[in-house]
């Protein structure tokens, strides 16, 4: 297990540390692929593998303008974010109908048949809810609490101020949870 | 790890290993391949075209081998080589130019009357002539000019966007407009030696706006086709 901050990674990668390149690689291929998988729509789903190389491609490209004093993921993130963008500019605003895929869990091997179906209808509760909410807010639940980012990360994404970004997180979260709570009535 | 995750970072890898090879090495690499390019055009033109050579001939082959030199060295300039659908790197370029340039020595051969020579006695193809005739029936060397641009820029086309494969699939109008503009720069030696002839300095014009749009059309016909039917029906395979 190599303990090297991504940080420091992207550092020797800069200047042409290949160990350093393929040891970040292995970190976030599965993460960056379930990423674009989660943030596409069925329709799109078959240009995963392109965003996913694209990103790869423009990371490397682009890692001489990396600022040392900045975290890696969120730059990382930024990229593949654009990468959405550019590509799906026309129908961007119809792309974030979550879809339920088993192989995103990271747990669901030792999981029963039944826990499967409950989870599926959790997560299909969660999707609709997230498709009440605008595109930005929607961008935040999902690099929150799937991707695990900060709000100044999140902020560093997406070009939004940290209190921006709370108190958008703060209304998503209180409009999936009376969404929830109607569920259950 | 999917096959497609072992092809970037192979093809990372290798793009880190070409950053770290010694200049001289590269610079061998680029040199070969412009001989390799270079070689057989020049010695096939000189030999079908001695005659006609003048001071246009040398300035036009010097244009040419200029941009092969640069083509060469896109081509092995370190970076991943990769093809990713809409996806261009220097390496696609490279390969691109290599292609049109060839591509533009042929259609000199093939159709010396582009540039007012006549036919090499070695050399004797007939196949554009029907053709010719044809778009010279229609409106004479003005509209003969301007379709056999679009006509021979149409041909380089479909030949050179298969070849890019995936890249070429949807590819967006800012890369078509680069594409045809690379193509139109590989017809720069025809247009040199169009030029020093008076007769068809008027009609030059002509020539270029029916290659740029013989090219532009055509593209843009194949990112629509790849884009709207061969992706579906990958996406109904995977």
């Amino acid at each position: 297990m190599n303990e090297r901050s991504d940080e420091k990674l992207m550092q020797a990668y800069k200047e042409g540390d290949s160990e350093a390149f393929e040891i970040l690689f292995d970190r976030y291929e599965k993460r960056l692929r379930a990423y674009f998988k989660k943030r596409l729509s069925s329709k799109h789903l078959n240009e995963v593998e392109d965003f996913f190389q694209m990103t790869w491609l423009k990371v490397h490209n682009n890692r001489k303008s990396f600022d040392g004093s900045k975290t890696f993921a969120p730059w990382m993130y930024t990229i593949a974010l654009n990468i959405i963008r550019d590509h799906l500019r026309t129908g961007y605003a119809k792309v974030s109908k979550i879809s339920f895929d088993e192989n995103l869990g990271e747990d669901t091997a030792n999981r029963t048949a039944e826990d499967r179906i409950i989870g599926h209808e959790q997560f299909e509760q969660i999707a609709e809810g997230l498709s009440l909410l605008s595109e930005s807010q929607k961008e935040i639940v999902l690099l929150s609490d799937w991707e695990g980012f900060g709000s100044q990360e999140i902020g560093q994404i997406l070009g939004l101020k940290d209190a921006t970004v709370r108190q958008q997180l703060g209304r998503a979260r209180k409009c999936l949870q009376q969404h929830l709570e109607e569920l259950v009535k | 790890m999917s096959g497609t995750s072992r092809n970037i970072k192979s093809s990372i890898l290798q793009a880190l290993r070409e950053e770290k090879q010694n200049p001289l090495k590269r610079a061998r690499k680029t040199l070969s391949l412009l001989a390799a390019i270079s070689l057989p055009v020049i010695g096939v033109l000189w030999f079908s075209f001695q005659q006609e050579f003048n001071i246009f001939w040398l300035l036009s082959s010097l244009v040419w081998f200029s941009m092969a030199a640069g083509a060469a060295f896109f081509y092995w300039k370190p970076q991943p080589r990769i093809v990713v659908s809409g996806f261009w790197t220097p390496w696609m370029y490279g390969k691109l130019l290599i292609l049109f340039l060839l591509i533009s020595a042929f259609q000199l051969l093939v159709c010396p009357h582009l540039a007012m020579i006549s036919p090499s006695p070695h050399f004797s193809f007939d196949l554009f002539s029907p053709m010719q005739r044809m778009f010279m029936s229609w409106g004479g060397i003005a509209s003969c000019m301007f379709f056999c641009g679009l006509s021979f820029s149409a041909i380089a086309t479909a030949i050179s966007l298969p070849m890019m494969g995936r890249a070429a699939t949807g590819t967006r109008s800012k890369i078509l407009f680069k594409l045809a503009g690379l193509a139109v720069l590989a017809q720069l030696p025809i247009a040199i030696l169009q030029l020093s002839n008076a007769h068809l300095r008027s009609h030059f014009a002509l020539w270029l706006t029916g290659s740029f749009l013989g090219i532009l059309s055509l593209s843009a016909l194949f990112s629509i086709l790849t884009k709207k039917i061969l992706a579906p029906k990958t996406r109904r395979a995977s």
